[in-house]
């Protein structure tokens, strides 16, 4: 088999890593990955990192976040944003409105909508009969406001997924003092 | 039988599809003062086309008010907030300036501008300047006075790329929005009396086709008749 360098060992990390999740791939989680124990070696892979950079085969979203190139970039306007910028565009809308142009469900599209009257930003004007409901945008900030639900979501989630990185490490540095305790008391056995 | 259910989707009609081919061709254009023009009566679907389009790909979408009349400040200054500068200048050259240097953070992005007909020849001119000076695309949208408000500006009907007039909503049109919006097959009689009674009006024939399937759903058929079809658009124009 070919030896393979440490800049292809970083790429397939990065592409793996990608792949497994949302995409994009912070520094931090790709040292884990390819086990890196001395900041040489970190300052190495970001090196590669770079090179991989410049060669086009990886993009950089922000300092210590990368995504191969080949794969679709997770920044590229979301459906929120899209919604967004119809909201203000149209400044009133029905939920089927924005479902239509934005290509969103209506379910996502309602659940936006009512995440935006929570924050008075929006307001539901009901109308006649079996019409569907308007909804109006009673304040304009500018900037898209953040789903600080979806990220409080997020962000457990990965505080989770953290801790249970780390009880599975110290199950494994215990298994392996174990091992290797029996390993000495086999050789003090054996002598 | 399985209820069917109209869903909100997006239906690329000829009138889309000619939209999205003269903005490909005025993106690939290069140079100074490129302007596409947009025009047809209410109800072809030119601003929920134009809004499909400005949200999907981050472009600027300004519909203008006629209390911007007297002055381009305001103008302007909605032209900046658009373009995502958060405090805009009080005064316009400065704000001029501002959105010459947003436009040119746009990435040659278009930036569409509707009903500007209702504002005086002036404001043509400084839209004129904007694309000359920031060789960023400019698309206006407006009904038939459009074309009359900009021969008045020779310069600037010089520099139209293409005018694309959105045409009344064809049979096909109406067969392709039951098919993808509704999963119909709707037969051509059908599609044709639907077709007559919109009057090539887009809202009415969606409005017209929604009666239709509350009808069919009643009925519990997925066949749609031109007996259904008239009673959906006398339900339709009643209620």
């Amino acid at each position: 088999m070919a030896h393979e360098s440490f800049a292809g060992k970083v790429f397939a990390a990065l592409v793996r890593l990608s792949s497994d999740k949302r995409n994009e791939v912070e520094v931090g989680e790709l040292s884990s990955a390819l086990m890196i124990q001395t900041r040489q070696q970190h300052k190495r892979m970001l090196n590669a990192l770079s090179d991989l950079k410049k060669a086009g085969k990886v993009v950089r979203l922000q300092q210590g976040v990368y995504f191969p190139a080949s794969e679709k970039n997770p920044r590229a306007p979301e459906l929120r944003a899209i919604m967004w910028r119809l909201l203000r565009m149209r400044r009133r809308v029905t939920v089927d409105d924005l479902a239509e142009l934005s290509g969103a469900s209506r379910e996502y599209a309602k659940d936006w909508l009512q995440m935006l009257e929570k924050r008075a930003i929006v307001r539901r004007v009901p109308q006649l009969g079996n019409q569907p409901h308007l909804w109006q945008m009673i304040k304009d900030p500018g900037a898209m406001p953040v789903d600080d639900a979806a990220a409080d979501r997020l962000r457990a989630l990965r505080k989770k997924k953290k801790q249970q990185a780390l009880a599975d490490l110290l199950t494994a540095q215990e298994l392996i003092g174990k091992a290797c305790q029996a390993i000495k008391e086999m050789e003090a056995g054996h002598d | 039988m399985k209820e069917i259910r109209v869903l909100p989707k997006f239906v690329n009609t000829r009138n889309v599809r000619n939209f999205q081919a003269m903005l490909d061709a005025l993106m690939l254009s290069a140079g100074e003062g490129r302007f596409g023009v947009v025009v047809g009566p209410a109800g072809r679907g030119k601003t929920r086309t134009t809004q499909w389009y400005a949200a999907q790909h981050g472009c600027v979408f300004l519909r203008c008010l006629s209390i911007w009349r007297h002055s381009e400040l305001g103008f302007l200054q909605a032209l900046c907030r658009e373009l995502g500068i958060a405090n805009p200048p009080h005064r316009k050259d400065p704000a001029f300036i501002a959105v010459m240097d947003a436009l040119g953070k746009q990435d040659g992005k278009p930036v569409f501008i509707e009903e500007i007909e209702k504002l005086p020849r002036l404001h043509l001119e400084t839209v004129r300047d904007l694309a000359d000076l920031s060789t960023a695309p400019f698309v206006l949208i407006g009904e038939e006075d459009l074309k009359e408000h900009l021969k008045q500006v020779s310069r600037m009907w010089n520099r139209t790329f293409q005018m694309l007039e959105f045409e009344p909503l064809s049979v096909a049109d109406v067969i392709a929005f039951a098919g993808d919006a509704a999963s119909l097959e709707l037969p051509q009689e059908v599609a044709e009396t639907l077709h007559l009674a919109a009057k090539g009006c887009y809202r009415v024939m969606k409005r017209d086709m929604i009666s239709l399937v509350n009808i069919m759903n009643a009925k519990r058929t997925d066949k749609p008749t031109v007996e259904m079809a008239k009673v959906a658009i006398k339900q339709s124009l009643r209620g």
